[in-house]
């Protein structure tokens, strides 16, 4: 073994040299050649939507640990309704407000559609008058 | 190879690695500002970096395998006659190498995490990058201007090495120290993740959801490390103890206290959206403490047993730590607007405001423990004046802190989260306390018959009302451990019954299903059920310290000692020849009654190198009911007569088993569900669950491969076939229990040696004060007395443990007074916490009750979504 280990470990040194070479030339050609169009954010969640969606997910937790914990004996039943429908509608008021901000987006994406479409079907009226004139 | 200058090509690697570091950190700060297209170039320089810093360890690596002594760590810390595994293992066996060996860890840990992270939280992934490689930076900083692991020999290469220190010779070298590493260096992570929530101002749950696997695993780590440190020291340094509050045990504890507290607080920020700030804070106290923690090793401020030679790195460290109060000071309160709290609990008779109490106690340990490790430091700041705090004063003090732990730590599930009903939790707690009680009864009534007083009083630290109270406290420990041990257990076993049986009834599963769908659809509460049975199990095993049986006799082959319920008979001596060493091996059998129960052989190891180095090798044979331990003196080669001790100590492997109960507590958290399995989760929730997964595969298999051999199962084929060594054990023999109590107090103070308790120091000076002392002993005169003398004849550093008056009380005080004021401000904060009961909804912030929807619509999606909710 210990004629094999220091050619294993000059092996290992060289293979990560180049490796580290590569790496290091990836990000100097990457840094060269990006633009402001070579990545584009994936998420347009706003923080309002994000603190929403953690909120539903904690309320979603609590809906599931009362009925558990209920269900164990930890928690009375009237002690269990008061909780369960205090949380209940904040889960709909959340899941609500999401649909809300949603429905935003749905409005502006339905816009551009129409826009798209209104500049489309302009573009075919004047092509189909070019033609018939 | 031969032609060529490694130590040059090294230090240029080392060179490299900075200015890689601060490129990628600059291009990713510079990523976060505005320009998301550098990103992958910032990643890619990062893993360049890291493959830099693999370059420079298999450098050294080589280095040490081919024998280059020109470089100076080689020549320190190796010879030729070390085998491989002794030559890899000397790259984290001196200071320059662990200081490499902790950025190797960290390049890996940066590498899978960013690797894994491919697409997700885009928003942080820069300040991610920027944080780990500032770290990095750092820690380049200090190989390339304080701790040079490729910085060469002034006088040139010389033919052989020094050798590594024989102490450090043996298999848990291989083990407990990269374990251990990998426990600290982990928390950068999860510190990067915070860091990047707060530099970012994305302080919503993303970091926790992203963070939260890493976080597992750096405390799985850790743990690990702490428990295999443990073991080393139970089986290595032979001085019959686990835990001997040395600095550096201390240094990894703290972390192990924080972290815990993070764990546990961080689920009221999931389910209520608060303690935000403290969360935050907890995570970066936690990364403060592995830095504060290898700057205690490394700095050689602190005396230790396991600390590296005084050097001027220390100075680099507290820079970098008064940097990153600053820093993390801060951004948190730069971002205070953005960590306010959004919910309130709904009464303090539930589990979140027992997870409260539990950080309050957590962080009591911690400050408790950081100022006894740092005294001698402030003493020696304030006053001049050396103290030492040794381990006498955290035995007596930690006890009760564990205990009211314990207690938190049984009763918290049991509660219900958000609201607990008065006699539903009496239901609930029905059992547990029945069975408690019950345990009680049987251990104050019977347990003195079996040999388990249930009060076992220790002996008072001070002359003081405090020492009075203390000794009290500590008498009733083992009663009071078994009992809530018991309490505990039995609590959590019946969450586990319980819980099946609600989901046999509800979803009309079958018992093993019921169970295993249980644990699955919450592991992170069953997975910690398991982690706090281990902790009881642990808790057991310490109490069995209390009922330790000792004896040291002088034998010739044949005769027999008795100890406990045992008789040892010395057989005889024999001497075998290994390489490097010269191993005197005494063989002994063990007897319960007339029945032959086991064969162990104690030995001592003479090493070559250095010359005349002696490591004692102690002799284990473990059951549940208790170890049998025992150690060589001295034996005479020629006349054969030698000295033992033998130490019988009850329930230590329940300590391990504990550990590995933690360990698989851990494992379950981390366990992917079989959703995640089958890839129906979101790759956006998954957390870095490949790598992360493989990580704890690997922890897991070298964890519990290490208690395995703790558990001394192997302990007596071990002691003959491994090199191993020990500090403390073997040539002082102590006659009685006052003896012990009063020499494990007073320091050697002859200015030659370490200054070693007169228990362990064998230097002729240390002989003759106890001689003197033991003829005061003799004459009838009191522990305290002897103590109070000697401090003032050899002054207060002359003391294991600071007297209770002047400066010294302030030790004790101040910690104690924090603990209890924390605890009435955090009453007294849980109730303007508490929500009025005719307050507004939980988090009707933006909409009041009245626009409550009352669709059905609503109803039934909501119902979906529960049905597909997974903890």
């Amino acid at each position: 073994m210990s004629q094999v280990l220091p050619p294993f470990f000059i092996v290992l040194a060289g293979l990560v040299l180049v490796l580290s070479i590569y790496a290091f030339w990836t990000s100097v050609r990457g840094l060269l050649q990006a633009s402001a169009k070579a990545v584009t954010s994936t998420s347009v969640r706003s923080e309002a939507r994000l603190a929403l969606i953690d909120e539903k997910a904690s309320l979603l937790k609590a809906l599931r640990e009362l009925q558990f914990e209920r269900d164990m004996g930890k928690l009375s039943e009237q002690d269990y309704d008061a909780l369960n429908t205090r949380y209940r509608m904040r889960a709909k008021q959340v899941l609500r407000e999401l649909d809300q901000q949603l429905g935003d987006f749905q409005d502006k994406a339905q816009a551009l559609v129409d826009n798209q479409l209104k500049g489309a079907s302009r573009v075919q009226k004047n092509s189909a008058q070019a033609e018939e004139g | 190879m031969s032609g060529l200058d490694l130590p040059l090509f090294g230090n240029l690697v080392l060179c490299a690695i900075m200015v890689a570091a601060a490129y990628s950190a600059a291009i990713a700060v510079a990523a976060g500002r505005g320009r998301p297209h550098l990103l992958p170039s910032a990643k890619s320089a990062a893993f360049a970096t890291c493959a830099l810093v693999a370059l420079a360890v298999f450098l050294l690596a080589y280095a040490f395998q081919a024998h280059d002594f020109r470089i100076r760590y080689v020549f320190r810390y190796s010879d030729r006659s070390m085998p491989w595994w002794y030559l890899w293992a000397s790259l984290w066996g001196g200071q320059d190498g662990s200081i490499l060996w902790w950025t190797f860890l960290l390049s890996i840990y940066s590498a899978v995490c960013l690797g894994s992270l491919k697409q997700r939280v885009l928003a942080l992934q820069p300040y991610i990058v920027a944080t780990l490689m500032s770290v990095m930076l750092f820690f380049t900083v200090l190989m390339l201007f304080a701790a040079n692991p490729f910085a060469t020999v002034a006088s040139g290469a010389a033919p052989d090495g020094e050798g590594l220190n024989p102490l450090l010779q043996n298999y848990w070298m291989m083990i407990h120290p990269p374990m251990l590493y990998l426990g600290m260096v982990g928390w950068a992570v999860p510190f990067a993740f915070v860091m990047a929530a707060l530099l970012s101002g994305r302080l919503n749950d993303e970091w926790i959801t992203a963070s939260r696997r890493w976080t597992v695993f750096a405390w799985i780590a850790l743990t690990v490390g702490n428990i295999l440190g443990m073991v080393w020291s139970y089986e290595e340094l032979g001085w019959g103890g686990y835990w001997a509050w040395d600095p550096v045990e201390n240094a990894a504890f703290l972390p192990l206290m924080s972290g815990t507290a993070y764990l546990h607080s961080v689920m009221l920020q999931e389910r209520r959206g608060m303690f935000k700030v403290w969360n935050v804070f907890l995570l970066c106290l936690t990364f403060f403490m592995t830095i504060f923690g290898t700057f205690l090793t490394r700095s050689g401020m602190i005396a230790s047993v396991h600390s590296f030679a005084r050097s001027s790195i220390g100075i680099y460290f507290v820079w970098y730590m008064v940097g990153l109060v600053l820093v993390c000071g801060a951004l948190i309160v730069a971002r205070l607007p953005k960590l306010r709290a959004e919910h309130r609990i709904d009464s303090l008779l539930s589990r979140d405001f027992t997870f409260l109490l539990n950080n309050w106690i957590l962080m009591g340990m911690l400050f408790f423990v950081v100022i006894a490790t740092t005294f001698p430091l402030v003493s020696e700041a304030l006053r001049d004046e050396t103290v030492t705090v040794g381990p006498g004063y955290y035995n007596k003090w930690m006890i009760p802190l564990g205990l009211i732990l314990l207690a938190l730590t049984g009763v918290g599930p049991l509660l219900a989260w958000r609201k607990s009903t008065g006699a539903h939790m009496m239901k609930v707690m029905f059992w547990p306390t029945v069975t408690s009680v019950a345990m009680l009864l049987a251990h104050g009534l019977g347990g003195t018959a079996l040999g388990f007083p249930p009060y076992a009083p220790g002996d008072e630290i001070y002359d003081t009302v405090t020492g009075k109270v203390l000794s009290v406290i500590y008498g009733c420990a083992p009663v009071a451990a078994t009992t809530l041990c018991t309490f505990l257990v039995v609590g959590h076993l019946q969450e586990f019954i319980r819980g099946t049986r609600v989901r046999m009834r509800n979803a009309k599963e079958s018992l093993p299903v019921a169970f295993f769908t249980l644990i699955g659809r919450a592991k992170r509460r069953y997975g910690g059920y398991i982690v706090h049975m281990g902790l009881a199990s642990m808790f057991f095993g310490f109490t069995g310290a209390t009922y330790d049986t000792e004896a040291e006799a002088a034998l010739r082959p044949g005769e027999k000692m008795q100890v406990a319920d045992y008789s040892v008979r010395y057989d005889g001596s024999r001497m075998e020849v290994a390489a490097g060493k010269r191993m005197l091996f005494a063989d002994m059998t063990v007897f319960e009654g007339d029945r032959e129960v086991a064969k162990i052989s104690p030995a001592k190891f003479i090493y070559d190198k250095p010359p005349g180095t002696t490591t004692t090798e102690v002799a284990i044979r473990s059951t549940l009911a208790s170890d049998i331990y025992g150690i060589m003196n001295t034996v005479n080669p020629t006349t054969k007569l030698g000295t033992f001790r033998v130490i019988v100590r009850p329930f230590v492997i329940w300590i391990w088993i504990g550990g590995l109960l933690m360990i698989l507590g851990s494992a379950t958290c981390l366990a992917p569900s079989v959703r995640e399995v089958l890839g129906e989760v979101p790759r956006a929730s998954r957390g870095g669950l490949r790598p992360a997964t493989a990580l704890t595969t690997v922890l897991l298999l070298l964890g519990a491969t290490g208690l395995w051999f703790a558990s001394g199962l192997v302990a007596s084929a071990k002691a003959q076939n491994e090199g191993t060594s020990s500090l403390h054990a073997g040539s002082v023999t102590m006659r009685n229990a006052e003896e012990r109590q009063l020499f494990e107090r007073l320091l050697c103070e002859c200015g030659d040696c370490q200054r070693l308790p007169l228990s362990s120091c064998t230097c002729g000076w240390a002989e003759k004060m106890r001689a003197q002392l033991r003829q005061q002993m003799a004459g009838g005169v009191p522990v305290l007395q002897i103590q109070s003398e000697y401090r003032d004849e050899f002054g207060a550093q002359a003391i294991a443990i600071p007297a209770d008056e002047g400066l010294d009380r302030a030790l004790w005080a101040v910690p104690v007074l924090a603990i209890v004021l924390a605890l009435g401000g955090l009453v007294a904060f849980g109730r303007r916490l508490v929500r009025k009961p005719s307050a507004a909804p939980a988090g009707a912030t933006s909409a009041g009750a009245g626009s409550a929807p009352t669709d059905d619509a609503y109803d039934a999606r909501l119902e979906r979504e529960l049905s597909r909710f997974d903890d």
